[in-house]
């Protein structure tokens, strides 16, 4: 029993190789059905745009990987050597690890993106209503699934945000805390603007306030995020009851200035506030962010969170390798129980076929005798071939732990005859 | 006296510290529990070494700085386990912690001779005034780690390039939140303290207003508090100022002690 995988992924072959060798979601249901052979007992295929792999079970890796390379080729009308040199083949644990590291978005481009564990899920569920999984994978994909959840719960690597948007509402929880009793004004009602805004919004902030030179686009947008539109003249009165301000106009000059900003501080004594600048040219004065307890970021600014924001995720991803490492030891431990399994159950049913044997002989060649004597006969035999399985049964559930299994139930069959030829 | 049991709270609290520092560095759950294991250990020590030198009466003599030191240990590490749990700030551990070592640490300095009290100590005005003091006091300490997370929060934000302690310290708000209400706790508790100090004064000296080896300080550390509270409240010191002032306001009075030591 050998767990063979094949595949390619954005880091080995170019869009034009992947996009000729994905599945979509009817093809897949298509190749689960039609692509059997003796070697591949159990098969699960993965098709994003990121990758396509065969995660297959059977007894040869090598045979495995052969029927799924002339399937693929067969399949999609390609000559092998079109897509063979793209191709990753990994088996038994390396394959394990992978489909774990898969599964919790460690191998992903965008590392802690959280749709990988949906697609790996769908590719489970369609190969096991299409009949094509068994125990083996059953259990392998359930201990994926928990793998990636553990990563996303116990680690970092989804915490941080990847965009500039998410960048500033972070930040925002930097200052603020809790952003529900806090207010934010919108400068300029274009694309940008919105979308920083609604942002916020959907993050749960408290007011909202839209300024924008044509009064008709702040109240547009104010209608489309349930926000109050106001003046543009009146906007720097309304400084003081802002708390967060962001600002993308197509102003060609400042918007605001260090003054306008001094005026709100005295009103508001001093609490902080937190502007925003997503207008090039830049709409808010750079100095600022020299006044006491009021934090400006420009775009600039914005890329370098996101950019550490990155590197912290990196960091995490370092948790999440070896929360995998765990589970593939686990996964090792099981398939090594599995091994020993059978053989102690045939060990026993010999034993026991052996015991019925010997004590019928011996109770007919004892002659007659009372329910008493049978008794005691009979706990005689039971009490010898339980003790003399113990030592065995035992050694071989503690190398299935250790991961030697493999050879000492082998041994151990052969010891004891328990596949005797035909 | 340098006991067995001291020694091993010195180490519980040595361990914890830098236990919470790689806390801060690496951010494992693990990591934080066992740091807070080996604190809550080392606390539950220490109240038994404690009091078990109050019962047997086997204290030094009131007057001793250094006693007052393991007694300040004490009241900052409760104070720190009341404020972590209701604001759950991981990052604080590993700056108060490290000085409640340090104070256990200096109080172990020199050699004790254990004296009987007169009875004139064994009063619980005494008593009532010191733990009243050192509340205060740990409440002042925690005022200042706040500020110096909120000052090197702030220059991470101000800076616009977040470096690793921009994700591992708390919120500015949260920090100045926290440096105001260990202010409206701690005064009071000052307060009170320098009362019953009084009150142990007049029951001992006949006035109200012995100067002795801890009421000077104790005196300016009530006039800091009181300051910092009108800064807060009446000229709207928040953020940054706040901040400043409760690290500023803590040196202060730990210089005066030393310097009143002397």
């Amino acid at each position: 029993m050998a767990i063979a995988l094949v595949g390619l992924n954005h880091t080995t072959a170019p869009v034009a190789v992947r996009e000729r060798l994905a599945f979509s979601d009817a093809a897949l249901a298509d190749a689960l059905t039609t692509f059997r052979t003796p070697e591949v007992e159990e098969l699960v295929i993965l098709s994003t745009c990121n990758r396509v792999e065969f995660y297959m079970q059977g007894r040869d890796v090598a045979a495995c990987n052969a029927d799924c390379e002339s399937f693929l080729a067969a399949y999609h009308a390609l000559a092998q050597e079109d897509f063979a040199p793209c191709l990753y083949y990994l088996s038994d644990l390396e394959a394990v690890r992978h489909l774990f590291r898969v599964a919790a978005s460690l191998d992903s481009m965008v590392l802690g993106e959280p749709q990988i564990l949906g697609q790996v899920k769908s590719a489970y569920y369609a190969a096991r209503d299409a009949g094509r999984t068994g125990t083996i994978f059953h259990h392998l994909f359930e201990r994926a699934f928990n793998v990636a959840k553990a990563a996303r719960s116990e680690t970092g690597i989804s915490d941080h945000a990847v965009s500039v948007s998410y960048a500033a509402v972070q930040l925002a929880r930097k200052i603020f805390e809790d952003l529900r009793r806090h207010t934010v004004m919108v400068l300029g009602a274009g694309e940008t603007s919105e979308l920083a805004a609604r942002h916020f919004v959907r993050q749960g902030v408290g007011d909202v306030f839209v300024a924008n030179r044509t009064m008709a686009r702040a109240e547009k947008l104010a209608q489309s995020l349930s926000a109050k539109a106001i003046l543009w003249d009146d906007f720097p009165e309304h400084l003081a009851q802002t708390d967060i301000v962001v600002s993308s106009t197509s102003a060609p000059n400042l918007v605001i200035t260090p003054g306008m900003v001094q005026e709100a501080m005295r009103t508001r004594r001093g609490r902080a506030m937190f502007f925003i600048d997503i207008a090039v040219p830049r709409d808010i004065d750079p100095a600022v962010n020299t006044l006491e307890n009021v934090f400006l970021y420009d775009i600039d600014g914005l890329e370098n969170v996101v950019a550490a924001n990155r590197r912290e995720r990196e960091q995490e991803a370092l948790a999440a390798e070896d929360l995998v490492w765990r589970e593939v030891r686990h996964f090792r431990q099981w398939l090594a129980t599995r091994d020993v399994v059978p053989t102690i159950v045939a060990l026993r049913q010999q034993a026991e076929a052996t015991r019925l044997r010997e004590l019928d002989k011996a109770l007919a060649k004892l002659g007659p005798h009372d329910e008493r004597q049978r008794r005691v006969i009979e706990a005689l035999t039971v009490a010898i071939t339980s003790k003399f399985l113990h030592a065995p049964t035992v050694h071989l559930k503690r190398c299935a732990s250790a991961g030697q299994a493999q050879n000492e139930a082998q041994l151990i069959r052969n010891l004891f005859d328990l596949d005797p030829a035909p | 006296m340098n006991s067995l049991l001291f020694h091993i709270v010195l180490l519980a609290y040595l361990l914890a510290s830098l236990t919470f520092w790689f806390h801060l560095g690496l951010r494992r759950r693990w990591i934080y529990q066992l740091a807070s294991g080996l604190l809550a250990g080392g606390f539950v020590l220490q109240t038994v070494l404690l009091g078990y030198r109050l019962w047997t009466q086997t204290f030094l003599s009131w007057d001793h700085v250094y006693a007052y030191l393991g007694l300040l240990s004490w009241a900052i590490i409760a104070v720190y386990l009341i404020t972590v749990w209701r604001y759950p700030i991981d990052a604080l551990g590993a700056f108060i912690v490290p000085l409640a070592f340090l104070a256990t640490a200096v109080s172990g300095v020199p050699e004790i001779i254990p004296t009987t009290l007169p009875a004139a100590f064994r009063n619980l005005w005494l008593g009532t005034h010191i733990f009243m003091a050192l509340l205060g006091y740990a409440a002042l300490t925690l005022m200042f780690c706040a500020g110096v997370m909120y000052l090197m929060q702030e220059n991470q934000l101000k800076s616009k390039r977040p470096g690793a302690l921009y994700y591992r310290l708390p919120s500015l708000s949260l920090l100045d939140d926290l440096n105001g209400r260990a202010l409206i706790l701690g005064f009071p508790l000052l307060t009170q303290g320098i009362v019953t100090g009084s009150v142990w004064a007049k029951y001992l000296h006949g006035s109200y207003l012995h100067w002795s080896l801890t009421s000077l300080p104790l005196l300016l550390a009530w006039l800091m508090y009181a300051l910092l509270l009108a800064g807060r409240f009446a000229l709207g010191w928040r953020g940054k100022k706040a901040a400043f002032a409760a690290v500023g306001g803590f040196v202060v009075v730990l210089v005066s002690y030393f310097v009143h030591a002397l």
